[in-house]
């Protein structure tokens, strides 16, 4: 299974440096004052969404999947390496980003850190979660159906959103909500209740792509 | 000798092609070429055996073993490099050497040293012929019995094929080793298989030792009245031309014995099909 993670890290070898490089260079902006050091946890999202859409499209390229299952792995095992693999993704990018944030508050970019830190758990477990929804439409439908079909379910829920605050009154009405600031107790406990979460919404999708890929003509 | 690949009865049914049922053995020490015309069946049976696809009835059992437990010691090539052009040669030892349990480093460079693959070249930037290099090194650098060859040769040149043929068959040297080969080109087979399989829109029409069907067999070119002679017996099918007619016969020894007038060549394996899928069966 190793054998698997380390493929897709390989392939993505590429990719991951040009990812670090971009992250550095909002972090940079960040820095400038340009933008908020938020911007880096927005773009952790977003990269991670594409990173194993990426890894599926290569596979597709070059037929792997039925060498993939020619070899002494198995298909559990195969759906089992690409999920750790994501949550490998997951973990490095919270990582980064978390020392980003750190560099960030050392320099006076981040004015409240504990806030920084919740602010990184929840776009770490939006990652997973949008993981979690996509790789099961990856197994089921393969890369090209699944992204458009992602793409149109991501629209859907831009809308409901919209839809929902549009009478509430938009943006002003979430800001006159007037949320307390996080407390320490809530930075230290947020992350854990995220990484949590994360590894349960993972587990559940891992089965649901377990049953699809098990079941899969390739 | 005992048998590397037994199919009992394997049967794959999609919604507008129906494979099997297939019932066939490979023993060890041999070559079994599979031919047939494209979209007859080939890479489906391969896919099948190894439950890449799932089988709709029937079983394969691979050095006496099901598929699962076998694949440690079975190589596969596919009419292409499985491998993402994102990685390097050397790539393919650092992943599947990870995968397989018997995977020789040594041997993986031996291959690539004999084949003339630098481990630091990207995928992308191979030749058809060096990519189906890598694949058959990285088939064979487990030390597998049997290897599953899906159009292995396809597109190569005559040079990199030979050399490729000559590494099949001193492959099956070993009694224990045996290989499939389905494949178009058809020189190839008769080259070096021991066993000729042929499918034909998802049936098996032939399956037999190679030389005794290219012995058993003969291409009869006759007029129209000599063919009308001809006890129909011995005729599996037949293509009138303008001007003569062609005749499949079976038994060609007996044949040549009872027409001695008429003339009965030996007949390859590309005219064996080609009178199969367009001759007037008899």
């Amino acid at each position: 299974m190793t054998g698997l993670i380390l493929k897709d890290f390989l392939i993505l070898r590429k990719t991951l440096r040009s990812y670090l490089f971009i992250m550095i260079v909002y972090a940079a902006i960040a820095f400038s004052g340009v933008w908020t050091a938020d911007i880096v946890g927005v773009l952790m999202v977003v990269v991670l969404m594409m990173l194993p859409m990426n890894i599926f499209a290569y596979d597709k390229q070059c037929q792997w999947d039925t060498y993939g299952l020619a070899l002494p792995v198995g298909r559990t095992k195969t759906v089992a390496a690409r999920y750790l693999c994501v949550l490998l993704l997951c973990i490095f990018s919270v990582a980064l980003t978390a020392v980003l944030g750190v560099a960030l508050f050392a320099a006076g970019r981040v004015e409240d850190p504990v806030e920084f830190m919740v602010t990184c758990s929840v776009m770490g477990l939006m990652s997973v979660l949008v993981n979690a929804i996509m790789l099961p439409f990856l197994y089921k439908f393969g890369p090209e159906r699944a992204r458009m079909m992602f793409f149109g379910i991501m629209g859907g829920v831009v809308l409901l959103i919209v839809a929902f605050l549009f009478p509430m009154g938009g943006l002003n009405w979430l800001k006159s909500l007037e949320l307390a600031e996080p407390t320490l107790g809530q930075a230290t406990i947020v992350p854990a209740v995220a990484a949590l979460a994360g590894l349960v919404l993972l587990a559940l999708s891992f089965l649901l792509s377990r049953h699809f890929y098990g079941s899969k003509d390739v | 000798m005992t048998n590397c690949i037994e199919i009992k009865g394997l049967v794959k049914k999609y919604k507008a092609f129906t494979l099997g049922p297939i019932d066939l053995q490979v023993p060890g020490g041999s070559i079994m070429g599979l031919i047939g015309e494209n979209g007859a069946g080939k890479t489906t049976l391969i896919k099948s055996m190894l439950g890449i696809v799932r089988p709709t009835a029937g079983e394969a059992v691979l050095l006496g073993t099901d598929p699962d437990h076998a694949k440690e010691d079975i190589g596969i090539v596919l009419d292409d490099c499985f491998f993402s052009e994102y990685l390097r040669v050397k790539d393919v030892d650092t992943v599947l050497s990870r995968v397989f349990k018997g995977w020789d480093k040594g041997l993986f460079r031996d291959y690539l040293d004999k084949f003339g693959l630098a481990g630091t070249k990207n995928i992308k930037e191979l030749s058809r012929g060096m990519r189906m290099k890598l694949s058959l090194a990285a088939a064979l650098a487990h030390r597998p019995r049997l290897l599953l060859l899906d159009e292995a040769t396809a597109g190569l040149d005559p040079v990199v094929r030979d050399e490729i043929l000559d590494e099949f068959l001193a492959f099956v040297s070993d009694e224990d080793h045996a290989i499939l080969i389905s494949s178009h080109i058809t020189s190839d087979l008769e080259k070096v298989a021991d066993y000729i399989a042929y499918l034909h829109q998802g049936k098996l029409l032939l399956c037999d030792e190679k030389d005794r069907l290219l012995e058993s067999y003969g291409r009869l070119v006759c007029t129209k009245a000599d063919l009308d002679q001809v006890d129909r017996g011995y005729i599996v099918a037949t293509r009138k031309g303008q001007y003569s007619t062609e005749a499949l016969i079976r038994r060609r020894g007996d044949f040549k014995r009872l027409y001695p007038r008429l003339t009965v060549e030996p007949v390859t394996l590309d005219e064996l099909m080609v009178f199969i899928v367009k001759g007037e069966q008899s």
